[in-house]
């Protein structure tokens, strides 16, 4: 990336204050996340001296039902949380797009059929469908349980491109490139795809929000068994395992991954909107 | 009218796709139902032996393991149409049954949640496009989209940990306390508000800022409109400028998310009703999950999904009655 680009790009953060802070927010996430276990160990060893310890030097966030270093849970825990996100958001947008990309382009059967499975995948209720799927397949690699949330979410975006791609392919330059006997598949990720790239963008970050939203609550209910430190695992636990939602001295440990998640959340959701507003001017 | 039949036509398939969607998922479930089912009528002492057990499965079960697939999916399905959606494993009562009796909660506290947080997110959008610009507003959007993004499920934790434990004001769980008389009495109905008010809560204040946020955009393209440029110079009251000027032309968005909602309605959140122990659908999907309990799962995915398919076609049939600039069809 050039100098110039990304001071372009810093103008525009500093001018939209709502993408200015999401930005910031995710990104202290990703740095958490990344950079966060090199630095700080997880010991999940119980010592049952510092159960419920409360926030301290040591303990900045206190300790849990068996003693574990909170922080350090959250900090391993943010990887976890991230990843899954951001697997999701990923297959999520590469379906959607590629669906609705070639629904649009090609029209006659192929976007008979298309969208036809569009319009039924988007009447199956999402989160209950996400639940019985991660009840079902219970699994603990993440690009599976990145499939399982991407289960509807890609019909929304296929259903939204199709549209645009209606309207693009009867411009001119896509009438050239007919015309000099460029393939239809050549046209739709050569001519077209790069056009609607912001588009995609945008969604994927709306997706990343969605499967957040749902990928906490699977945890939470404990339909997966993937990781002891995901966030929405620590609150099923705070909730229904340790039972320290009703330990007065334990409220540290019940509130501690509800500000992450509900932070990251705002940060997403911010950022997504701050983003929307630059790329579509009109909206304001 | 084609569109019409076109549009009822794909419901239609879209339920069937369901229908046999569901089927599928049970068969393809690691561990065969019925071996859960046999294995659950030993542990619980229901059966003495395996013979019994699995002869005792067979009769609850709603279809015959041994026949070929096709045959069970055509069973299946008639049995739907004659309304017998099998038993549930856990509590041995017909799925069916269970619908019935939870249904009402959820659709008393989903319904009682959508109207508010509808009424109260589009004043609040009206109000907040017509001060566009001043710092209420700005500081308002700014904590409307904070509320926003947090998850309904946390905001239904947060509220029970700190009204029914830190402060215990409200009860824990059901949807009524014990002590009162299920019926039309003054003690039963102050219960049954008492109970459902946190669940509601977690609902409104997590969705009205949606409504609110929706409505806002809408009004502000028609604040621009001539119309309401020579009614503000006509010197007409604000309150009547944003009620029947903006409001009447930027409600339309709105009534299709509110119609699309109430296919939702029937289904509750898993997960909130779950953490109130309100005993509605999404409660025992929710339990029906962890305790494997097929039948049932089943049978409330199927009842989920249809609403919500029977609410998606209501929704385009009302909006071509309510605005007769749209021409369905793409």
């Amino acid at each position: 990336m050039k100098l110039n680009e990304i001071k372009n790009i810093l103008t525009i953060l500093v001018e939209n204050k709502r993408a200015l802070v999401g930005s910031i927010i995710i990104l202290s996430f990703i740095v958490m996340a990344v950079i966060g276990p090199l630095l700080v160990p997880l010991d999940l060893n119980p010592k049952f001296n510092q159960v419920y310890a409360p926030p301290s030097l040591a303990h900045p966030l206190g300790c849990d039902y068996i003693g574990v270093d909170i922080l350090s849970e959250i900090i391993w825990g943010a990887r976890d949380v991230l990843l899954i996100v951001f697997i999701a958001g990923i297959i999520t947008v590469v379906i959607g797009s590629i669906t609705g990309l070639i629904s649009g382009y090609f029209g006659g059967i192929v976007d008979l059929f298309l969208n036809t499975l569009v319009d039924i995948v988007l009447t199956i209720p999402g989160l209950p469908l996400v639940i019985v799927l991660a009840g079902l397949i219970q699994t603990r690699d993440p690009i599976s349980i990145g499939l399982i949330l991407s289960a509807n979410s890609w019909a929304w975006l296929a259903r939204a491109i199709r549209s645009q791609v209606f309207s693009i392919r009867e411009r001119e330059f896509i009438e050239a490139s007919k015309a000099m006997g460029i393939g239809k598949l050549n046209i739709v990720f050569g001519d077209i795809l790069p056009i609607l790239m912001p588009y995609i963008g945008i969604n994927f970050l709306f997706a990343v929000v969605q499967a957040l939203y749902a990928s906490v609550a699977l945890f939470f209910i404990g339909v997966l068994p993937f990781s002891t430190v995901h966030w929405g695992t620590m609150l099923n636990i705070a909730m229904q395992v340790s039972g320290a939602i009703f330990v007065p001295y334990a409220r540290h440990y019940v509130i501690a991954p509800i500000i992450f998640i509900v932070l990251l959340q705002v940060g997403l959701v911010l950022f997504s909107y701050g983003i929307e507003d630059i790329f579509n001017p009109r909206l304001k | 009218m084609k569109w019409i039949y076109r549009r009822v036509l794909l419901a239609l398939l879209s339920i069937f796709f369901t229908v046999v969607l569901t089927f599928f998922l049970i068969r393809l479930m690691p561990g065969n139902p019925m071996d859960v089912y046999v294995q659950m009528l030993i542990r619980s002492g229901r059966a003495r032996t395996r013979e019994e057990a699995i002869e005792r499965a067979k009769s609850l079960m709603p279809l015959n393991m041994n026949d070929p697939l096709w045959k069970q999916l055509i069973d299946y399905l008639l049995g739907i149409l004659r309304g017998d959606l099998g038993r549930s494993i856990s509590s041995f009562t017909p799925v069916s049954e269970i619908i019935v009796k939870s249904l009402p909660w959820t659709v008393f506290v989903s319904s009682m949640a959508l109207a508010t947080s509808f009424s109260i997110g589009t004043i609040l959008g009206l109000v907040l496009a017509y001060k566009r610009g001043t710092t209420f507003e700005g500081f308002s959007v700014a904590a409307l989209t904070i509320f926003g993004a947090i998850p309904n499920y946390i905001m239904a934790l947060l509220l029970f940990y700190l009204f029914t434990i830190v402060y215990p004001i409200f009860p824990m769980r059901g949807a009524y306390s014990s002590t009162v008389t299920p019926g039309f009495n003054l003690n039963f109905i102050l219960s049954v508000l008492q109970h459902a008010l946190l669940p509601i809560a977690s609902y409104v204040l997590t969705d009205f800022s949606g409504w609110a946020l929706g409505i806002r955009a809408m009004a502000s393209t028609v604040l621009g409109e001539d119309y309401v440029t020579v009614a503000k110079a006509r010197g007409l009251r604000e309150s009547k400028i944003i009620t029947n000027y903006v409001g009447r032309n930027s409600i339309l968005p709105q009534f299709t998310g509110l119609i699309l909602s109430i296919g939702f309605m029937f289904g509750g959140s898993p997960l909130v009703e779950s953490i109130f122990t309100y005993p509605g659908i999404g409660r025992f999907f929710a339990s029906a999950v962890s305790a494997r309990d097929y039948p049932l799962l089943q049978g409330l995915f199927l009842m989920l999904s249809i609403t919500v398919i029977l609410a998606n076609l209501l929704a385009d049939l009302l909006y071509t009655f309510i605005d007769p600039r749209v021409k369905v069809g793409d």
